[in-house]
């Protein structure tokens, strides 16, 4: 079957950009006036209780940062992959199908906000001063 | 051609001339209760002031066509702030972003949430 150049611009751009992806859920309301969930010890892990309010900041600052490094990569590659996704589309279609679709790194961003968001809980729980 | 028609070419000829003005429509409007300018934006949780929590709000950033820039999280936050504002917002909090892609009705979507707050006095 020979696809008209429309019909392959249009496959090419909706193979490669892909779906728009959900932003990472919010954590449980804990510290409002009204929370209804309030922090106990089992909500974390025994490595967790064991670092002090050093290991926890140093954690969330090099997450923070890896976050943000991923953050603009994916930028990049959704610019380059763009580009090259139009070309494939009007030379070689199925090349589309090998294009990477960032579906990992995407995974791997919504793991550190959850990480994010437990290393603020942890920050909360043991009561250390300064920003969560 | 008619009157009505030569009216209309000339109302939109003029219409091009209109100077933009300073409307600003948050101001003095009942339906927003403050003003986006006042509302704090953060990813963060704000930890030295007591809050209470208004809503958890969602917000896209679209493209208009196929050849607009990509929606940015500055966009996102304008439609986070909009829905602040309506509630009384002073910040919204823990705010973060998907990635852009397809949506249902656009080229281009970037989707974002935060959880609207008041802080107590």
């Amino acid at each position: 079957m020979q696809l008209s150049l429309f019909n392959r611009l249009f496959i090419g751009v909706l193979v490669l950009t892909g779906c728009a992806t959900a932003p990472p859920e919010l954590p449980q309301d804990y510290r409002s006036i009204g929370a209804t969930k309030s922090l106990v010890e089992s909500d974390f892990g025994s490595s967790d209780l064991e670092k002090n309010c050093g290991d926890i900041e140093q954690e969330k600052t090099e997450l923070a940062e890896h976050r943000q490094e991923i953050e603009q990569e994916l930028k990049k590659q959704r610019n380059s992959e763009q580009a090259a996704g139009f070309i494939a589309a009007l030379v070689l279609p199925p090349a589309l199908l090998f294009m990477d679709q960032n579906a990992d790194v995407e995974d791997q961003i919504h793991a550190i906000q959850k990480r994010l968001d437990k290393v603020a809980q942890l920050h909360h729980f043991k009561q250390c001063s300064g920003t969560s | 051609m008619n009157k009505i028609g030569l009216l209309i070419l000339c109302a939109l000829i003029l219409g091009g001339c209109a100077i933009k003005g300073n409307y600003d429509k948050y101001a003095d409007n009942p339906e927003f209760l403050t003003h986006p300018k006042d509302i704090l934006v953060t990813k963060e949780d704000i930890v030295d002031r007591p809050y209470e929590v208004l809503a958890d709000i969602k917000g896209t950033g679209s493209k208009a066509t196929i050849f607009s820039a990509d929606p940015t999280p500055e966009d996102v936050n304008r439609k986070l702030l909009d829905q602040a504002s309506r509630l009384g917002a002073d910040a919204i909090i823990l705010v973060r972003y998907g990635s852009v892609g397809i949506g249902v009705m656009s080229w281009g979507e970037l989707e974002g949430q935060g959880r609207a707050v008041k802080f107590i006095q």
